[in-house]
């Protein structure tokens, strides 16, 4: 999956993670870059890092930027908002 | 395809509706009770957030334990491409029952019974206008899949052009019809939303009504409702012994051959006895049989 703009999913409410994706520059060569801000940084800040890289994997993102402000979420939400994020941020028009 | 063999007996007295793109409201959601907890994708989710609202309810269902609650969403409306596509991707998860929206002919259901192929989710067809309505037996006979059907009365209004009020003599009429074509055609009848939250009593009394003409639960829209609904819909001890004694009347009655069964001096017919039944059949579900936790 290419990342091609920028696509954002979820909310900063209680218990939700609010997930933005956008493309990287060309040249840098592919990579993931990962920003996670939560409010449980400390406890869970590799456990959230390790969901969201599994998901991006399994959509076959491999080049892209992508930003977590966290607020508490489980992970089936931090797994649905980084789908989200990542489906917006496809030139694709199929499934939005 | 077989639906859950279940589905059709399943109590579903509070159906409590949770808005499909609110994480916080769907995991705290189980903890209230609801028979059935149904996660919204419908209206409560704004247009643009349709697709993450999807995917979040698919992961939630996935993973989240909802404490053996049913399962249910409503889904978009099924002739649009929000409803193909939140059916499309609901296949893959282990949702029990589809609500579907704004029903008004049977071809609508089947189309979704269809798209289902051979799972085994089951379907309550939402009767929210006057055509839909009308039509009411020939939905609920649709398919094999539908398990209720139920009353929507704010759309329903809104098709009527008429104003709702608390005490809902607008909407009876609609109400009766749509119990009535639940018992025609074997499944149970749901009634519609009670919208006034600090209203206990009011919803209670609402609740009462529903019952009085044929309902068997009652859709919620707020965690606060749904002690009042089960409450209401769950038989008082008195009603639970009066059926116990009409039943083992009867099956004595049986045994001995008699032609005219009686209890208290009164003829027992078997419209009586299957009234009983069903009441021991909804203690039962309730948990409360005989092991404690009966209304007074």
């Amino acid at each position: 999956m290419k990342i091609v703009r920028n696509g954002q999913a979820g909310t900063l409410e209680s218990g939700d993670v609010m997930v933005i994706v956008s493309p990287r520059s060309p040249e840098a060569g592919a990579q993931l870059e990962l920003e996670v801000h939560s409010i449980v940084e400390a406890q869970y800040g590799e456990e959230i890092r390790r969901v969201v890289r599994e998901t991006l994997s399994e959509l076959g993102v491999v080049d892209a930027r992508v930003t977590i402000q966290d607020r508490g979420a489980l992970d089936y939400c931090i797994r649905a908002r980084v789908e989200a994020a990542a489906h917006r941020a496809t030139a694709a028009d199929g499934e939005k | 395809m077989m639906i859950a063999t279940n589905a059709k007996e399943r109590i579903r007295r509070s159906m409590l509706f949770v808005p499909g793109n609110n994480p916080s409201m769907i995991q705290t959601c189980p903890i209230y009770g609801a028979d059935t907890i149904i996660l919204d994708l419908e209206d409560s989710v704004a247009p643009s957030q349709k697709d993450a609202a999807r995917r979040l309810v698919v992961h939630a269902v996935r993973e989240l334990d909802f404490a053996g609650a049913e399962i249910a969403v409503r889904v978009n409306p099924p002739d649009t491409e929000d409803g193909k596509r939140d059916i499309e991707a609901l296949k893959h998860v282990d949702v029990q029952v589809l609500l579907i929206p704004k029903a008004e002919t049977p071809e609508y259901v089947v189309g979704v019974d269809r798209q289902l192929g051979d799972l085994p989710t089951a379907l309550i067809p939402m009767l929210e206008t006057p055509a839909g309505v009308l039509r009411g037996s020939e939905i609920a006979a649709s398919c094999g899949r539908v398990v209720a059907i139920a009353f929507g009365a704010e759309d329903y209004a809104t098709s009527m052009g008429i104003q709702r009020t608390k005490a809902g003599r607008e909407v009876f009429t609609a109400r009766c019809l749509v119990a009535m074509a639940a018992r025609a055609c074997g499944v149970a009848a749901i009634d519609t939303v009670f919208v006034d939250v600090n209203d206990e009593e009011g919803l209670a009394a609402d609740t009462r009504e529903a019952i009085s003409v044929g309902f068997e639960g009652k859709l919620s829209i707020n965690p606060r409702q749904v002690e009042t609904i089960n409450r209401e819909f769950t038989p008082t001890a008195a009603q639970i012994d009066r059926a116990r004694r009409v039943v083992e009347a009867y099956e004595d009655g049986i045994r001995r051959g008699l032609g005219a069964i009686a209890l208290d001096g009164k003829m027992i017919d078997m419209p009586v006895v299957q009234r009983a039944q069903t009441v021991l059949k909804m203690a039962k579900a309730a948990g409360c049989d005989g092991a404690g936790g009966e209304r007074e």
